[in-house]
C-alpha cells in the first residue's frame, strides 16, 4: 500500500469514528430520549468533560453561578464539598477551595473554531450560519417525510451525490458575494470518502487536529447528524447500513475546504493556520481534580446521594405480610409511577405495587387497525419478533375487513380534502368557500371543548368501534387490505415460553392477588409537537396501552397457564384475573379495559380497586401541585387543572415528565415501601434470592438501566448545554419535514433534546442535572460479574456516566468507585461531621 | 337613546388594551401575573364590545360620530376623533377584535414562565389596541396615526427575543418596508384632503363627485392612488418585499398567527378604505392585478416545496394577500372583504394549532399510492368541474353577464374543485364511495362558494363601490392571464412526479425552495444598513449569555 493509500485509510477511519460520536434522534412522532453523550462514553465522564470544552465551548458542569446558588440555599454543604474533594484526590483543602471559589471569575471557553469560523471574523458575512444554514435546508428536503408536495428529485440518490447536484444549482452562495461556487461543486469528487479526503488536505489540517475538528464539524449540525445516525441504528437493527451520516460530514468538510478556496486571501491563510496550530496541541487531562467545575458539581451529586442513601438506610425492611394482598398493580419503572405508587399504597396498604419496564416484557411491534406498518412496541434497544395486530375484538372477519375499508375510505377522504387545502391551485378556493368554518373552531379549541386534529389512533374510526378496538392474541394472517400479510399474534406454542420470560423478570412466580393490574402510562397533552417525549420510553414513545393489554390478555390465556405450569413451574391461580390499565400521567387518572370480560367473581374486587385508584389518582395530583405551582389550590381546583392541561392547546408545560430523575433502584418494594422518593427515582423490583442464574440481573442491568441512563443524560444535555442538546424555546419550535423534528424560529440546524420550557419554570430549574444513581439490591460478585461481560456497562458504570451502589441485605450500601472497588458508602467523607 | 352607540361602544372598545399597555410602562410589566389577566380581561372586552356594537348596529344605531376635532393648517383638514360605522367597519373589528381575544388568551398560558412576560403582555395590548384604533376611525390622519402605532408595537413583538439575530433581522425588514409604506400612505392622504377639502372617509364619495365635474380624476389623485397602491403592497408583503413576513417565526407562535390574521390586512384595508378614489383609476386596478398574480404563482409554488410547516404558512399568506389583492383590481371588493374574513380565522387556527402538525404522521400508514395523474383525468376532471361550477352558480342565481371578472373566479373555483376531484380518480385508491363522497363534497364547496358570494356582495352593494368594468381588449387580456396563472398551476402540480428529474424542473425547484432567493439579497441590504447584533461566535454565547439568565 502507498503512503497516499494510508493517509487517506486513515483519513477515513477518522471520520468513521467521528460519525461514532453522534447520538441518534429519533422522530417526533416516537421522541425517545437519548443520551446526546452515547458517542463519548469511551471516555471517563470528565475526559468528556474536557473533550466537550474544548470543542463546543460548553462541557458537563453548569455556569459556576447555578452551583453557587445552591451553596447558598444549603443544597450544596460544605460537607458535600468536602466529600467531593476527597473523592476527586484533590489536593485543596476545603477552606481552601472556598477561597479559591470566592475570588475566580469564571472564565469563557471559546468553541474550536472551523474554516467558517476563522472566516466570520474576516469578512463578518456570518459564515457559519450561511453554512449551516444551507445544509440543514438541504437536509430537510432530503429527509422529508411528508410536509412539501413538490418533493426533491435526489432522495433517491445518496447524501452527498444529490447535494452534488443540488449545490451545483443553489444560486446562494452567489447572492452572498461567493462566485465560482458552481465550477468548483463541478471539481468536487463523486463519492463522500474522496470528498473528505480531498477537503481535508486542501484544509492542511495536521493529523493531531483531524479528530477534534471532525467531532465539531459534525456537531455544528449535530441535529441532521442526529437525523442521519438515526437512520444507521434503524437500518442496524436490521442488520443493514446507513452512511447518510458519514455523507453529511462530507458535504460540511467540503463546504469549509470550498469557503478556504474561494475565499482565498493571505490574511484568512494567516489566521487559518493560527487557528488550528491551537486546535493541534489539545491539553489531555483524564481528571481534574483542581477544576472548581468539577468539584461542585461532584458535591451537587454528594448532596442528593447523602439524602437518598439515608432514606434507604434508615427505611426499615417490614416483615414479609402473611396476608396475601388484595391486588397486585404493576407499574412501568417511569418516575412518575413512583408518586403514584406510593400514594396507592397510602390508601390501600393490602395493595402491593411492582415497578417493571413498560412493555411488560412483550417483545413485540404493533400493527394499528388498518395500517400498512407496524410500529415497534418496545424499548429501542430491541429488535421486535412479534407483531401483534389491533382489531375489534368481537368482530367476524368479515366485519373487520369492512371496517378496514371504511377506515382507509376516511383516511383518503381527509387526505384529499387536506391536500385541497394546501395546493397551489385550490387553496384560495378553500379559503373562500370554507375558511369561515374555522371561527367557530377557534373558540371550541381556545376553550378546550375540541382538539386542534383528530386523536391520531382513533382518526377514520368511529368512537364506538374505535373503543371495541385492541390488541389481539391469537394468530392470523393479516389480509392484503391491511398489511403486507404478515402473520401476526403469538402462536399458542411460544406463549408459556413468553409468559415465563415476563414474569420472572417480573419477579412474579408466586403468591398471585385475585386481582393483577398491569399498568402502562401515557400522557394526554394537546398541540405538543414533542407530545411523544412524554409517554412511554419502554414503549419506544408511545402510550403503554397496547402492550399492558396484550400482557394482561397473555397471562389470562388458559393455554399459557396450562404451559406455565406443565413446562416452566409457574402456577397461576385460577381465582387470577389479569387486567390492564393506563395512567394518564398529566390527570393522574387511571383508565381501565377491558373490564366488562372481568368474572363476576371479581366484581367486588374491582370495584374496590376503582375507588383506590380514584383516591390514589387525587393524592397524586396534589403532590404534583407543588411543581405545577397551583398547590395553593383545593384538590378539586387542582384535578380540574390538571385536566384543563391536558386540553389546552396553548399549554407548554402539560405535565414535568421525568424532570428531576435521580435515582434508579433495584430492589424488593420493601425496600423502599417507607421511602417518599419524591417522583425522582426509576423503581424496578427485583429479588436477587429467587434470580438463580442471575439472568434477571443481567437483563435489567442491560435494558432498563441503559435506558435509565439514556432518560437521565437526556435531560442532563438538555439543562446544561441547551443550545447543543436540547431543543430552546418552545414557543418558537417550527415543525420541520413532517414530523422529523423542530427547528427553533426561522432555520438553523435541526433541533435536539429537551425544550426549555420542559426544564425550568420561569423561575427555577426543575430538573437537577446530575448523573444517575443505581442502587442494587443482590450480590456484588453478581453486579461485577454483569459488568464485567457487558462492554457498554462497562463503559457506562467504570467512565463514571452513573454512580453504581449495593445494598447488602442488612440495609448496608456501597458504593462502586471507578477503580472497581466496593467500599461502604456510610464512611463517605459527606457523612462525617465537619 | 341617541343613534350612535354603536360608534360609543366601538369608541371605548380599544381603550382598556391601551391603558393596561400604558400602566405596564410605569412599572407594571415586572408583575406578569397580573399583566396575562390584565391583556387577556383587555381583548375580551374588547371583542365583548364589537359584539355589542354588531348589536347596536342592528338595532339602528348606524351613525358615526365624531369626538373631537382640530383643525390642521396647509388646507390638510381637520384631525378628528371619529368611529366610522358601516358595516365593513363592523365586520373588521367583529374580526379582529375576536382574533385579538383568542391570541391574547392562547399567549397567557403559552408565554408564562418567559423572562419577559410582562414585556410581551404589554406590548400585544398595545399593539391591538392600536390596531383597533385604525379599523375605526374614520379620520385619514387618524389612520395615519393609528397605522405607525400598530407598526412600532408590532415591531416589538417581532423583535421580542432581541438576542436572536434573526429576530432582530426580519423586525427591522419589517419596519423598513413599513416605513416606506407610511411615508407612502401620508403623502397621498396630503394630496387626497387638498385636493377633496375633507380628511373623513366617509366624504370621499361625496366630494369626489364635485372635483370630477368633467368626468376626469385630478392628477394629484391619480398620484395619490398610485401612493396607496404602493402602501398597500408593502403592508400585504408581496414579492418581492416578502421577507420579513417569511421570517417572523423568529417571534413567538401567537404573534405570527395575529399578524398573519390581522395586522397583514391593513394594506387591504387601506384599498378599501379609499376605494371610492382608487377604483377610479383603470391602472391602478390592473397594477394590483399583477403583482398580486406574481405574488399568488411565485408564493404558492414556494409553499409547495417548502419543508417546515410555519415557512409554508407564512408563505400561504402571502399568495392569499395577492389573491385579495387581485380581487380588489377586479374591483370584487365584496369579495375581498368575504376572503380577509375566511383566512384571519383560517389562518389564525393554523398557526396556533401548528404544534398539532405532528398528529397527522401519528395516524397510521395508509397502504402507499403512486399517485399519478394522467392528462385525460386532468381534463375530465376540469370538465366534470365546471359543470359542476356552471350548475351550481346558475342555480343559486349568480348573474355571470353582469361581472365578467366574477366568470374569472367561477374558472378559479373550477380549478380549485378538479384538484379535489383528482384524488379520487386516482386508480389506486379510488372506490365508488370515495369518487361519491369527494364529489358531493365538491357541490358543497361550490355552493358554499357562491351563497358567500351572494351574502357579501349584497351586504357590502351600498358601503362598497361596485365597479362595472367596461369590457375591453386589455381588460380581457389580464382575465385570460390569471386564468392562464391558475390553469399554470394546477399542471404544475399534477404533472410533478412525471418530471421530477427533468433538469429544468429540478433548477425550478432548488431556486424555488430557496424563495428564489429574494429574500437574501434583501438581508443583504438590510444588513448593509448596520450590524445585527455581533458577529456569529460572539453571538452564540450571547445565546448561552441568555440561557445563563433563565437559569438565574
Amino acid at each position: 500500500m502507498s503512503e497516499i493509500d494510508t493517509v487517506k485509510k486513515m483519513l477515513i477511519e477518522k471520520a468513521n469514528g467521528a460519525c461514532q460520536r453522534i447520538s441518534p434522534l429519533w422522530p417526533l412522532k416516537s421522541f425517545v430520549a437519548v443520551n446526546p453523550y452515547f458517542g463519548l462514553r469511551d471516555q471517563s465522564f470528565w475526559q468528556a468533560d474536557n473533550t466537550l470544552k474544548r470543542i463546543a465551548g460548553v462541557g458537563l458542569c453548569m455556569p459556576r453561578a447555578y452551583y453557587q446558588e445552591q451553596i447558598a440555599s444549603g443544597r450544596i454543604t460544605r460537607a458535600d464539598l468536602a466529600a467531593a474533594l476527597s473523592q476527586l484526590g484533590s489536593s485543596w483543602e476545603l477552606a481552601a477551595f472556598e477561597r479559591a471559589l470566592e475570588l475566580a471569575t469564571p472564565k469563557e471557553t471559546l468553541p474550536l473554531s472551523l474554516m467558517s469560523d476563522v472566516l466570520d471574523g474576516l469578512d463578518r458575512k456570518d459564515w457559519s450560519n450561511f453554512v449551516v444554514e444551507r445544509i440543514s435546508q438541504y437536509c430537510a428536503a432530503y429527509f422529508d417525510d411528508g410536509q412539501a408536495i413538490w418533493p426533491m428529485a435526489w432522495r433517491g440518490n445518496s447524501l452527498y451525490q444529490g447535494w452534488l447536484a443540488y449545490a451545483g444549482i443553489d444560486k446562494s452562495p452567489w447572492l452572498m458575494g461567493l462566485r465560482g461556487m458552481g465550477t468548483a461543486c463541478e471539481a468536487l469528487p463523486a463519492t463522500a470518502e474522496d470528498a473528505i479526503v480531498w477537503a481535508l488536505q486542501k484544509l492542511g489540517l495536521p493529523l493531531a487536529a483531524v479528530d477534534d475538528y471532525l467531532h465539531a464539524a459534525l456537531l455544528s449540525v449535530g441535529g441532521w447528524a442526529g437525523w442521519a445516525r438515526y437512520g444507521r441504528w434503524q437500518a442496524e437493527l436490521k442488520g443493514g447500513s446507513d452512511d447518510s451520516l458519514f455523507e453529511l460530514l462530507a458535504i460540511r468538510l467540503v463546504w469549509d475546504a470550498l469557503l478556504y478556496q474561494l475565499c482565498a486571501s493571505q490574511e484568512l491563510e494567516k489566521r487559518w493556520n493560527q487557528s488550528i496550530s491551537t486546535v493541534a496541541k489539545p491539553i489531555l487531562i483524564a481528571d481534574n481534580p483542581q477544576e472548581l467545575d468539577v468539584v461542585l458539581q461532584t458535591a451537587f451529586e454528594f448532596g442528593y446521594q447523602r439524602q437518598l442513601l439515608a432514606a434507604l438506610a434508615n427505611s426499615k425492611k417490614p416483615p414479609k405480610s402473611s396476608v396475601p394482598a388484595a391486588a397486585q398493580v404493576v407499574f412501568c419503572i417511569d418516575v412518575r409511577s413512583e408518586v403514584y405508587r406510593r400514594s396507592l399504597e397510602k390508601v390501600a396498604p393490602t395493595v402491593q405495587t411492582l415497578g417493571f419496564a413498560g412493555f411488560f416484557g412483550v417483545l413485540m411491534e404493533y400493527l394499528p387497525f388498518g395500517a400498512a406498518k407496524a410500529k415497534s412496541h418496545l424499548p429501542i434497544l430491541f429488535d421486535p419478533p412479534y407483531r401483534i395486530s389491533e382489531r375489534p375484538f368481537d368482530a367476524d372477519a368479515k366485519e373487520a375487513d369492512e371496517l378496514i375499508n371504511q377506515r382507509h375510505m376516511r383516511l383518503r377522504f381527509a387526505n384529499a380534502w387536506k391536500s385541497f387545502k394546501t395546493s397551489a391551485a385550490s387553496c384560495f378556493s378553500f379559503v373562500e368557500a370554507t375558511g369561515l368554518l374555522f371561527a367557530p373552531k377557534l373558540l371550541s379549541d381556545s376553550m378546550g371543548w375540541s382538539r386542534p386534529v383528530p386523536e391520531p389512533a382513533g382518526k377514520g374510526l368511529n368512537k364506538r368501534v374505535y373503543e371495541r378496538l385492541g390488541p389481539v392474541l391469537s394468530r392470523a394472517t393479516e389480509g392484503s387490505k391491511a398489511s403486507d400479510g404478515v402473520i401476526t399474534g403469538i402462536s399458542e406454542t411460544d406463549r408459556p415460553a413468553v409468559a415465563e420470560f415476563a414474569l420472572r423478570n417480573m419477579g412474579m412466580t408466586q403468591d398471585f392477588a385475585r386481582l393483577v393490574l398491569l399498568v402502562g402510562h401515557g400522557s394526554t397533552n394537546v398541540n405538543n409537537p414533542q407530545a411523544t417525549a412524554l409517554d412511554c420510553g419502554a414503549c419506544a414513545g408511545q402510550t403503554g396501552e397496547a402492550s399492558a393489554r396484550i400482557a394482561a390478555q397473555l397471562f389470562n390465556d388458559p393455554i399459557t397457564r396450562a404451559g406455565l405450569a406443565k413446562e416452566k413451574g409457574i402456577i397461576i391461580p385460577a381465582d387470577t384475573y389479569f387486567i390492564a390499565g393506563l395512567h394518564d400521567t398529566t390527570t393522574d387518572e387511571v383508565r381501565l379495559f377491558n373490564t366488562e370480560t372481568v368474572p363476576s367473581s371479581h366484581n367486588e374486587d374491582l370495584t374496590q380497586l376503582r375507588q383506590w385508584l380514584l383516591l390514589a389518582g387525587e393524592m397524586t395530583g396534589i403532590e404534583r401541585a407543588i411543581n405545577l405551582g397551583t398547590d395553593n389550590l383545593s384538590a378539586t381546583a387542582i384535578s380540574a387543572d390538571l385536566k384543563r392541561r391536558a386540553r389546552d392547546w396553548a399549554q407548554v408545560r402539560p405535565e414535568w415528565a421525568l424532570a428531576g430523575n435521580a435515582a434508579f433502584i433495584v430492589a424488593p418494594r420493601s425496600r423502599t415501601i417507607n421511602c417518599n422518593l419524591a417522583g425522582r427515582s426509576f423503581l424496578h423490583d427485583y429479588d436477587w434470592n429467587n434470580d438463580t442464574d442471575f439472568a434477571t440481573l443481567q437483563l435489567i442491568m442491560t435494558a432498563p438501566m441503559v435506558v435509565g441512563n439514556w432518560i437521565n443524560m437526556q435531560y442532563y444535555g438538555s439543562v446544561v448545554d441547551n443550545r447543543r442538546f436540547g431543543s430552546g424555546n418552545k414557543v418558537l419550535h417550527n415543525v420541520v419535514g413532517g414530523s422529523i423534528g423542530v427547528l427553533e424560529g426561522n432555520g438553523g440546524d435541526l433541533r435536539v433534546g429537551l425544550a426549555i420550557q420542559s426544564l425550568h419554570d420561569g423561575k427555577r430549574w426543575i430538573h437537577e442535572p446530575m448523573r444517575l444513581n443505581v442502587v442494587i439490591e443482590a450480590p456484588q460478585s453478581a453486579i461485577d460479574q454483569v459488568i464485567a461481560n457487558h462492554e457498554l456497562v462497562r463503559e457506562l458504570t467504570e467512565n463514571a456516566w452513573l454512580h453504581l451502589f449495593q445494598i447488602d441485605a442488612d440495609g448496608c450500601i456501597y458504593r462502586r468507585g471507578t477503580d472497581k472497588v466496593w467500599r461502604l458508602a456510610s464512611t463517605d467523607p459527606s457523612n462525617l461531621e465537619i | 337613546m341617541a343613534a350612535n352607540t354603536t360608534a360609543l361602544l366601538m369608541l371605548v372598545l380599544p381603550l382598556p388594551l391601551l391603558l393596561v399597555g400604558l400602566i405596564a410602562g410605569m412599572g407594571l410589566r415586572k408583575n406578569a401575573r397580573l399583566m396575562r389577566t390584565l391583556t387577556a380581561a383587555a381583548a375580551w372586552l374588547a371583542s365583548g364590545c364589537a359584539l355589542l356594537a354588531a348589536l347596536a348596529y342592528l338595532l339602528g344605531q348606524t351613525q358615526s360620530k365624531t369626538y373631537l376635532s382640530v383643525n390642521l393648517p396647509a388646507n390638510l383638514g381637520q384631525l378628528a376623533l371619529t368611529v366610522y360605522v358601516n358595516l365593513l367597519t363592523l365586520f373588521m373589528m367583529l374580526l379582529v377584535s375576536f382574533v385579538g381575544a383568542i391570541v391574547a388568551r392562547y399567549s397567557a398560558t403559552y408565554m408564562n414562565g418567559d423572562a419577559n412576560e410582562g414585556r410581551f403582555q404589554q406590548w400585544l395590548s398595545l399593539t391591538l389596541g392600536s390596531f383597533f384604533t385604525l379599523i375605526s376611525t374614520g379620520n385619514i390622519w387618524g389612520f395615519v396615526i393609528a397605522s405607525l402605532a400598530t407598526s412600532l408595537c408590532l415591531n416589538k413583538l417581532l423583535g421580542f427575543y432581541r438576542d436572536r439575530p434573526g429576530a432582530v433581522l426580519a423586525a427591522r425588514k419589517k419596519w423598513i418596508s413599513s416605513k416606506i409604506a407610511d411615508v407612502s400612505m401620508l403623502a397621498a392622504f396630503v394630496l387626497i384632503a387638498r385636493t377633496l377639502n375633507t380628511s373623513q372617509f366617509a366624504d370621499f364619495s361625496q366630494s369626489l363627485s364635485l372635483v370630477m365635474k368633467d368626468g376626469a380624476l385630478p392628477q394629484t389623485l391619480q398620484i395619490a392612488s398610485g401612493l396607496i397602491v404602493v402602501s398597500a403592497i408593502l403592508k400585504s408583503a408581496q414579492f418581492p418585499f416578502h421577507g420579513w413576513l417569511i421570517q417572523v417565526m423568529e417571534a413567538p407562535t401567537p404573534v405570527s398567527a395575529l399578524l398573519h390574521a390581522g395586522i397583514i390586512y391593513t394594506g387591504t384595508f387601506l384599498i378599501l378604505r379609499t376605494s371610492p378614489i382608487v377604483s377610479q383609476v383603470g391602472w391602478v386596478g390592473n397594477t394590483l392585478v399583477l403583482v398580486g398574480l406574481v405574488s399568488i404563482a411565485a408564493a404558492s409554488l414556494i409553499m409547495i416545496t417548502g419543508t417546515n410547516i410555519k415557512g409554508s404558512l407564512a408563505y400561504s399568506t402571502c399568495a392569499q394577500m395577492g389573491f385579495v389583492l387581485m380581487q380588489c383590481g377586479l374591483g370584487l371588493y365584496s369579495l375581498a372583504v368575504l376572503h380577509i374574513v375566511a383566512h384571519s380565522v383560517y389562518k389564525a387556527h393554523a398557526f396556533l394549532a401548528s404544534g398539532s402538525v405532528v398528529d397527522n404522521f401519528r395516524v397510521s400508514d395508509l397502504p402507499p399510492v403512486t399517485n399519478r395523474v394522467r392528462s385525460w383525468q386532468l381534463i375530465l376532471g376540469f370538465v366534470v368541474s365546471a359543470l359542476m361550477v356552471i350548475g351550481v352558480g346558475s342555480g343559486l342565481g349568480v348573474s355571470w353577464q353582469e361581472q365578467p371578472a366574477l366568470i374569472v373566479m367561477g374558472i378559479i373555483l373550477t380549478v380549485a374543485i378538479t384538484q379535489l376531484l383528482l384524488q379520487a380518480f386516482n386508480t389506486d385508491t379510488g372506490t365508488p364511495g370515495l369518487l361519491l363522497r369527494i364529489a358531493g363534497l365538491s357541490t358543497l364547496v361550490g355552493a358554499a362558494y357562491f351563497t358567500l358570494e351572494i351574502i357579501f356582495t349584497k351586504l357590502f352593494d351600498t358601503s362598497l363601490p361596485v365597479i362595472e368594468v367596461p369590457s375591453s381588449a386589455v381588460q380581457n387580456g389580464f382575465f385570460g392571464l390569471i386564468v392562464l396563472v391558475f390553469l399554470g398551476l394546477i399542471f404544475i402540480q399534477q404533472l410533478l412526479l412525471r418530471n421530477l428529474h427533468n433538469p429544468f424542473w429540478q433548477a425550478l425547484y432548488v431556486h424555488l425552495y430557496n424563495g428564489l432567493y429574494l429574500d437574501l439579497f434583501v438581508t443583504r441590504l438590510v444588513r448593509s444598513f448596520g450590524r445585527i447584533g455581533k458577529d456569529s461566535r460572539v453571538g452564540a454565547v450571547t445565546k448561552d449569555k441568555a440561557l445563563e439568565v433563565v437559569k438565574k
